[in-house]
């Protein structure tokens, strides 16, 4: 492909550019000459005519066109008319002025013209006449020294009215021989495309030039002036003057209507017909002039010239005019190669600012992953989880709760394993859970530590369904019914098989969905992509596990005494252990009002999807959320990027009651507020109000009345505990167990967020499965001691970068607090350090890379007695993952 | 065709001063980090193609290093080349805007490294900075506008 210019001299120099051979003096010296000449040639035609004539229309004359053919610049450089027109310039008394708009459009024809008319009127007057001959080489002089006294430059002529300008540039194109202007010092700029500037682009920027007439007038001249010359060697001298010209016209007519048909049909490159004709012309001229221009040397200088002579300079320009053709082409190549891209639209840059910033930013990042198959290849700094390095450039991941539980955005690590964080208990868990291949991670764990790491979004399978269960189980146990698909249920049968490899293993689950990421919901809602990348496990897990799934089944009732569960649809399930797990529904407080058409929860993805059907079907323009929660702000955002104005209501006056204090829940509110989201806090709701066109308006209890299409209630959960209700097993909020997960009756369990353990229900997808775990391995005849996983919550809206974990408040005296706000950078992050020095919560903001350690940190209960001094003053580095 | 690069009148010792927009000229070093901190920073080979035409994704690049060239197919399908894209250029800021599909596909002539913004950075941007957000948005407009502008004077040399 193309190099850019370096060094080296440019495929197209100008004329500082080209190297001079000749001191300036001496194309001073020449020139002087050169006028001298001149005069003398007009003094010679008006003194001796018959000798004159000769030596101007058989000797210089046809001299000239070869020069402009080989060595152009020596014409540009020595012609009198030129040095005459730059003498006012050198002498200072030029008046210097530009070109009008008239002026510059029609000066080169004008060139064109006068090239015509004079040169056919060599017929009927200058040939035959030395007076006339004379006065045309004075008028050539006088005209181009006037011009320079008016004009600046070498505007006044040379680039613009001579006659022989159009020649010159058309076969001046491409020069054996480059000689360097030797005029203007300095140029004055005096010219569109000026030759003497940039000799070898000048005629290709000229036929390539925007305007179809700056190009027109320049591609008639060449396709005329075949014919033209044609005419100049076949016309009479007997004719009469309109016939003389007609003669001309005719076939500059008949030239021009060959180059516009050859034009238009053979589609060449467009300077390759005006050197093909340009050539035809200096060959053709050369065949007519060649016999006079060697007569007129035998004359002139008294010397017999061999009858060969002619025939040797046609053969030697016809030679010259082909490799001339061949050197065009190139020139043309080369210029569409390197020219055009040179000068192609120019994108838009950046300055030096943003260079350096870029060379630090450079710097900084030493690690890479390298994303398969499309080998793209991101920068990344150590401690960025890949899952952050994927969406960071747009790739196709699904996240979840983004703390390896719940398995969303498992990936293959093709290379670089140990350049990754390794996996923890919550990662390794899950992992077990899905049963891919042993190079699977889940993104959101696997940090970058160093060096590249190769990853593949799709996970591999394992090459044999292998299944870890363990050869002693309790063979008196057959029948295991789970009721509940979600994580606390498939964990619990998960986790029976892997204890027992022959029960039957029955799930029953109201929703009509296998396991899916019930914390990616919102995206339904604003996605288009549907349940599509929601699901959890891999297509064969049930097959694979042998545990049959009874979707969209609604279990009816539980017989205790009877060991059954009855199902909707009539069957029965027998069962030895039963675990419940049938998870919450979205709590919704009495509110007047309340209820029809408009209304949701988010709870389950069809209650997602039904919001986003109603929004389209009809057009809501405004929503409210109640509840200023993970989910109403997980909402929030979704209804947000529906084009849908949102306002949340929160009865406290901060976001994230439970997982932020004040300070950071104000820090996000107005981050969200950014995205676009409104709030009303501190408020309650009256009364849910329908006009007479059914539209809702929320009253609060401020006085406010906010219009919705929609109205979300997102106010925490209410457990499912009908069932166990009817069948007498003891509840409270939820089902009461203890801490193997033990219902008060004997072989039920219950896990999840059914289950109500220590008075407390979380709600959150690590406890479920944990308590599904425990559940499962204390129905299976084992001994697991439930212990509450540390609170862990992230909020996934975009950018939010907000992570609470364990306790965010202090609790009594004495325990330590550190706080570190930036505001204006969008940045909190606390800790909270109990009596014994141990880390019991955090909460950060926009501290992406503090994400891992801390949490980690937290989740262990770390002593940080050593470093409390260094985390006070704002160096956590000692909490940073490495 | 423009070909003043060719004809710097004024100083024909140099190229001509780039004609090309600065974008965001005025935002300080400190204010770049910050933006590129909202940025994917991306390594490429050379030979790889960075950007499809005809596919459809909102972000535009900034080049850090390296050289790439964005070339167009005609309805025949001959490539030929758009324009050469040297470091510390901004390309496909025109997606971004309007998200329809890349109008040329640009390959990697060197290795190097680019920064890419999306419209998703551009959300946490508006949200966390909006003074820089508005900059940025409001400086590619001007440049886009520059560009229309250069249209239509090359349009008027094409049509007078």
């Amino acid at each position: 492909m193309a190099q850019t210019a370096g060094t080296a001299r440019p495929p197209f120099p100008n004329y500082t550019q080209i190297p001079t051979r000749v001191p300036g003096w001496v194309w001073f010296a020449l020139r002087a000459a050169s006028i001298a000449t001149a005069l003398a040639v007009a003094l010679l035609l008006v003194v001796n005519p018959e000798r004159g004539r000769v030596l101007l229309w058989q000797v210089l004359v046809p001299s000239l066109p070869l020069v402009m053919l080989v060595v152009p610049g020596l014409w540009r450089n020595l012609c009198p008319m030129a040095a005459l027109n730059q003498l006012p310039r050198m002498a200072g008394f030029t008046r210097g002025l530009a070109h009008t708009p008239q002026i510059r459009e029609y000066s080169f024809v004008v060139g064109i013209a006068l090239f015509f008319v004079l040169v056919s009127s060599r017929k009927w007057l200058f040939d035959g006449s030395g007076v006339a001959s004379a006065a045309l080489v004075l008028f050539g002089l006088g005209g181009a020294f006037l011009g320079g006294l008016v004009f600046k430059g070498k505007s006044g002529w040379c680039s613009s009215i001579c006659p022989l300008l159009p020649v010159q540039r058309l076969y001046g194109q491409a020069p054996f021989a480059v000689l360097p202007n030797a005029h203007c010092k300095p140029c004055v700029g005096c010219t569109k495309n000026c030759y003497d500037f940039n000799p070898s682009i000048a005629y290709l920027a000229d036929q390539y030039d925007d305007d179809r007439h700056y190009v027109g007038y320049r591609r008639v001249f060449a396709g005329a002036l075949p014919g033209f010359i044609y005419a100049f060697y076949t016309v009479s001298t007997d004719e009469s003057l309109p016939q003389i010209y007609a003669h001309f016209g005719l076939w500059c007519a008949l030239s021009l209507a060959l180059f516009q048909v050859l034009d238009v049909f053979l589609k060449l490159p467009r300077n390759r017909l005006t050197v093909v004709f340009g050539a035809a012309a200096i060959a053709l001229y050369y065949w007519f002039v060649a016999p006079a221009m060697a007569s007129g040397v035998e004359q002139l200088g008294g010397v017999s010239i061999p009858p060969a002579a002619p025939w040797a300079l046609r053969t030697v320009v016809i030679g010259i005019a082909l490799v001339w053709i061949v050197r065009c082409f190139r020139t043309e190549r080369l210029f569409l190669e390197h020219v055009i891209q040179k000068t192609a639209q120019q994108g838009a840059r950046v300055g030096e600012n943003a260079a350096q910033a870029m060379r630090r930013a450079s710097s900084r990042q030493q690690a890479e992953v390298v994303i398969q198959p499309d080998d793209q290849r991101i920068a990344a700094s150590a401690g960025q989880s890949l899952l952050e390095v994927i969406e960071g450039c747009g790739g196709e991941i699904e996240s979840g709760c983004r703390m390896g539980v719940c398995g969303a955005d498992p990936i293959a690590v093709r290379e670089g394993m140990e350049n990754l964080s390794p996996a923890e208990s919550d990662e390794k868990s899950t992992l077990e859970r899905l049963g891919y291949a042993p190079n699977t991670r889940m993104a959101c764990c696997a940090k970058v530590q160093q060096g590249r790491v190769a990853i593949a979004l799709k996970p591999e399978r394992r090459k044999l369904p292998e299944y870890p269960t363990s050869s002693q189980y309790d063979a008196n146990i057959k029948d295991v019914v789970i009721i509940g698909n979600g994580i606390a249920g498939i964990t619990a049968a998960d986790y029976a098989r892997r204890r027992h490899p022959v029960c039957a293993i029955h799930v029953v689950a109201e929703e009509n969905h296998p396991l899916y990421n019930r914390m990616a919901i919102t995206r339904l809602i604003y996605g288009r992509s549907a349940m599509q990348g929601l699901y959890l496990l891999p297509d064969k897990w049930y097959e694979e596990r042998e545990v049959t799934c009874w979707l969209n089944t609604t279990a009816s009732a539980v017989d205790p005494a009877a060991q059954a569960v009855t199902l909707a649809t009539g069957d029965t399930l027998r069962y030895d252990r039963l675990i419940l797990a049938m998870g919450s529904s979205s709590f919704v407080p009495e509110i007047e009002g309340h209820g029809g058409a408009g209304c949701f929860v988010v709870r389950s993805a069809n209650d997602a999807m039904e919001i986003r059907r109603y929004a389209q079907a009809t057009q809501a323009r405004q929503a409210v959320i109640a509840g200023g929660g993970l989910l109403g702000l997980e909402a929030a955002y979704a209804l947000t990027k529906l084009g849908v104005q949102v306002t949340v209501l929160d009865r406290n006056p901060w976001l994230l009651h439970r997982q932020l204090d004040e300070p950071a829940g104000q820090l996000l509110r107005r981050y969200l507020e950014g995205l676009g989201i409104a709030f009303q806090v501190s408020t309650e709701i009256r009364r849910v109000a329908r006009s007479d066109d059914g539209h809702i308006y929320v009253r609060l209890s401020t006085g406010i009345e906010v219009p919705a299409d929609v109205f979300i209630v997102a106010a925490g959960i209410a457990p499912n505990i009908a069932l166990a209700q009817a069948c007498g097993i003891a509840t409270r909020r939820g089902v009461i167990v203890d801490d193997h997960m033990r219902t008060d009756v004997p072989n039920i369990y219950a896990a999840g967020d059914v289950a109500e353990f220590d008075g407390r229900i979380p709600g959150l997808w690590p406890v479920a499965a944990e308590q599904g775990e425990v559940a499962a391995v204390n129905a299976l005849s084992g001994d697991r001691t439930y212990r509450e996983p540390v609170a862990f919550t992230i909020l996934k809206v975009v950018g939010a970068d907000v992570a609470s974990v364990g306790r965010v408040n202090p609790e009594g005296d004495g325990e330590e607090v550190i706080v570190h706000e930036d505001a204006a950078e969008y940045q909190y992050r606390k800790l909270v350090v109990d009596r014994s020095g141990r880390l019991a919560g955090a909460i950060l903001i926009g501290h992406p890379t503090l994400m891992s350690g801390v949490t980690g940190a937290v989740k262990a209960q770390r002593d940080v007695t050593a470093e409390l001094a260094s985390l006070k003053v704002g160096d956590w580095s000692a909490l940073q993952a490495t | 065709m423009d070909f003043t690069s060719f004809f710097n009148y004024e100083n024909p010792d140099r190229e001509p001063e780039s004609a090309s927009p600065v974008f965001l000229a005025q935002l300080s070093e400190s204010g770049w980090s910050k933006l590129l901190g909202y940025a994917q920073h991306r390594r490429f080979a050379q030979g790889e193609t960075l950007l499809e035409a005809g596919e459809q994704s909102r972000d535009f690049y900034i080049v850090a290093n390296g050289r790439l060239e964005a070339v167009a197919r005609t309805e025949q399908g001959k490539e030929f080349l758009l324009s050469a894209i040297e470091e510390h250029s901004i390309i496909g800021e025109q997606s971004f805007f309007d998200g329809l599909p890349r109008s040329a596909t640009v390959r990697a002539l060197s290795d190097g490294e680019l920064f890419r913004i999306d419209a998703k950075a551009l959300e946490v941007m508006s949200a966390r900075d909006p003074a820089l957000a508005r900059d940025v948005v409001a400086d590619l407009a001007r440049i886009l506008s520059l560009r229309l502008r250069e249209m239509t004077q090359r349009l008027l040399r094409i049509v007078r």
